[in-house]
């Protein structure tokens, strides 16, 4: 039988799961948050995947729907999962080699909305700029002031934290 | 500083083994045929109305004319009495009607048909009305049972036994009701209905000016600034209904309001000239949405009533 768009959302998102999991958990930081946002995520792509009229914009559009999930399930959350100094919730223990990058790691979850997606997805998700500014559905131009700010905030942040 | 040592963090946060069985039952929570068909729907929706507004006024057909019976609601008998110029003018009679299993189908029809006391001139205009409800019942009945034929087939081309068949049939309805008749204004609804793997309903309403001999828009009934009437009056309504119970939910308004422009859904935003509507008993306006169009399918039918 022809692969139409349905069997092409299932096995991407089936080859894929992993990555959105780890999206959605660099947001919502806690596991059960995490596969919620995941779960809905795919129930939400795969009823709208007949209206996605181009297939080769799958990751994209997919990618900006667990984004969106991950950012409605922290409004509907908000009061809970973030403690008032903004402290990510704990991790599992990590060799000590991890210190370093769980510092970067948890200096990008400080970051402001905007700018956080624009990290994640490009340092983390390795997606370009121009995949960015689709999956946010704004123009490259504020995707890469974004990101600029980004990295600037994030310097500051880490010479303060001694790293 | 370096951004990619970040990177190894992210990668190593750690996979729940849960994470393939969350995914599958989410892939399962729906089949892809009911996704399919939503989404046909969605989209024939638009055909509908489309076929409705331009159907050519064919010849009626052969008529199976099982029982002519006088609507006989019984509002509708006692105004007949009231009002002596309504008796006058027209009556709403079931011309067609079938109550009963015709092989593979349960059908449960009651066609209407407008007559008018006096026939004269307005016949015509009647009766290109008249016509088109054949048309649309006779058209429905038609492409639903080829639509059951065609689904047997597919279940039986892909492996499907006698007996897990069974002995499925097809519902199908064809109702009318009479919603408002005063003087010489009529509105009438017409609805066709199926029921097999998913139920499916579609509405169609006939407000005519009987005097006039004119189909009634909702510029006549509302005036020239019908269009911000209305829609203030629904955006109203519908802020009203989220408010009142959360578990009612409309396209592009309250909490996932934003998201949902952001998928590019789009919700309520104007009525215009083709908008669907029938007058109540009250004589207003009732404006109506089918389901998928501005509210999730299990919202069902909108109807919002204009006061003036």
């Amino acid at each position: 039988m022809e692969q139409d768009i349905y069997d092409r959302t299932v096995s991407y998102i089936v080859e894929n799961q992993e990555k959105f999991y780890r999206l959605a958990y660099s947001y919502v930081g806690d596991r059960d948050g995490a596969l919620d946002v995941v779960q809905n995520a795919v129930c939400r792509g795969l009823e709208k995947c007949y209206d996605l009229k181009n297939p080769d914009a799958l990751k994209t559009w997919f990618y900006r729907i667990v984004v969106n999930e991950s950012l409605q399930y922290l409004r509907r959350n908000r009061r809970e999962s973030v403690s008032a100094d903004g402290e990510l919730p704990e991790q599992s223990y990590h060799e000590p080699a991890f210190e370093r990058d769980r510092q970067v790691y948890e200096e990008v979850g400080r970051l402001a909305e905007p700018m956080k997606t624009v990290v994640v997805l490009h340092f983390y998700e390795g997606l370009t700029l121009k995949q960015i500014s689709e999956i946010t559905g704004t123009n490259l131009n504020t995707v890469k002031s974004r990101l600029y700010s980004a990295l600037g905030k994030l310097e500051k942040s880490l010479k303060e934290a001694g790293a | 500083m370096r951004l990619e040592d970040g990177k190894e963090y992210y990668d190593s946060i750690e996979i729940p083994d849960e994470l393939s069985d969350v995914v599958n039952r989410a892939i399962g929570s729906k089949s892809k045929g009911e996704i399919r068909m939503n989404y046909e729907k969605n989209r024939k929706k638009n055909n509908v109305v489309r076929f409705f507004r331009y159907t050519a006024a064919a010849a009626a057909g052969l008529l199976i004319c099982l029982t002519v019976g006088v609507n006989t609601s019984e509002a509708f008998a006692k105004e007949m009495s009231e009002v002596p110029v309504l008796g006058a003018l027209a009556k709403v009679l079931t011309v067609r009607s079938f109550h009963g299993t015709d092989g593979e189908y349960e059908i449960n029809m009651d066609v209407p048909e407008i007559v008018e006391e006096q026939a004269g001139e307005g016949a015509a205009f009647t009766g290109d009305v008249n016509a088109e409800i054949q048309k649309i019942v006779d058209d429905y009945m038609e492409t639903a049972k080829e639509e059951f034929q065609e689904y047997k087939e597919a279940f039986f081309a892909t492996g499907g036994t006698q007996e897990e068949w069974g002995g499925r049939t097809m519902d199908i309805v064809v109702d009318y009701d009479v919603k408002y008749q005063e003087g010489n204004i009529l509105s009438l609804k017409l609805v066709t209905a199926k029921g097999w793997v998913s139920a499916q309903e579609e509405r169609y309403y006939y407000n005519l000016d009987l005097s006039t001999r004119e189909n009634l828009t909702l510029k006549d009934l509302l005036g020239e600034d019908y269009v911000e009437l209305c829609n203030e009056s629904i955006v109203a309504q519908i802020n009203q209904r989220i408010a009142e119970d959360e578990n009612k939910t409309y396209f592009g308004f309250g909490t996932g309001g934003a998201e949902d422009a952001e998928l590019g859904i789009e919700g309520f935003t104007t009525v215009t000239e083709e908008t669907k509507f029938y007058i109540n008993e009250q004589g207003n306006v009732v404006v109506v949405f089918e389901k998928y169009e501005i509210a999730p399918g299990y919202m069902g039918f909108q109807e919002f009533e204009i006061t003036k």
